[in-house]
């Protein structure tokens, strides 16, 4: 299934807009309109991981946890199917 | 690009559905309660299973019921389990999940939704019945790019 957000990891813009495919500008016009949600420290934006969680596991950041909430039952609910469907 | 008007036909593998009726904030209960233009179907086979699944997890048997009523379309498979099993075996690793192809097929669904991807076949499935096995989040996000 879907792969992990790396932690702890920020991007310059520079950086987000070579692993996108996008230019520099495109990337800045994504902050400023929120679509990429980053940290203005100073004079500089960093974008952490967690913003570009699409990238990382071909899921929105919201997506993601939500996925991530059911597999933690998901065990339980494919061993209680399986033994359900062994027996029709 | 703007939606289809046409709404999209899902079929909803058990596991979604259970998982939409222990968890309110997965990517389960995403996909039933909070999608639009979506139809979603199950079958009888569907309902027998479910009712046992949540019979065995304690899960109130109004939840199921009331799910099924409120936002899940009903059809009938009429042939036997049995002939379901030796049709669509070519489609599952395991036969007992053949009902849920079965299922896909009769809705005319272009997408099959369910965590129990790798149990498919979802290369024959594409190439014969132009059927789309996605797990939840992945559906979701392919909504949000229409």
């Amino acid at each position: 299934m879907s792969n992990n957000i790396p932690t702890n990891t920020v991007y310059t813009p520079e950086q987000v807009a070579s692993m996108l495919q996008l230019s520099k500008n495109t990337v800045y016009d994504l902050i400023g309109r929120g679509e990429i949600v980053a940290k203005r420290i100073g004079k500089v934006y960093r974008v952490p991981a967690s913003s570009l969680s699409f990238m990382f596991t071909g899921l929105d950041a919201d997506l993601y946890t939500a996925e991530q909430t059911d597999l933690k039952a998901l065990p339980l609910v494919h061993k209680e199917l399986s033994a359900v469907r062994s027996k029709s | 690009m703007s939606r289809s008007v046409l709404p999209i036909r899902v079929f909803v593998d058990s596991d979604v559905i259970i998982s939409s009726l222990i968890s309110p904030s997965g990517a389960a209960f995403l996909l039933i309660n909070k999608t639009k233009d979506v139809e979603l179907y199950l079958s009888n086979f569907s309902v027998t299973e479910l009712e046992r699944v949540t019979k065995r997890l304690d899960i109130k048997p109004e939840k199921l019921s009331s799910l099924i009523e409120t936002r899940l379309s009903y059809l009938e498979i009429e042939q036997s389990y049995e002939a379901v099993q030796k049709q669509f075996a070519d489609y599952v690793r395991d036969t007992h999940d053949a009902h849920v192809v079965a299922g896909a097929k009769h809705a005319k669904a272009a997408f099959l939704v369910s965590y129990n991807i790798r149990h498919f076949e979802a290369e024959k499935l594409r190439q014969d019945f132009q059927l789309i096995l996605l797990a939840p989040g992945m559906f979701l996000q392919y909504l949000r790019s229409l």
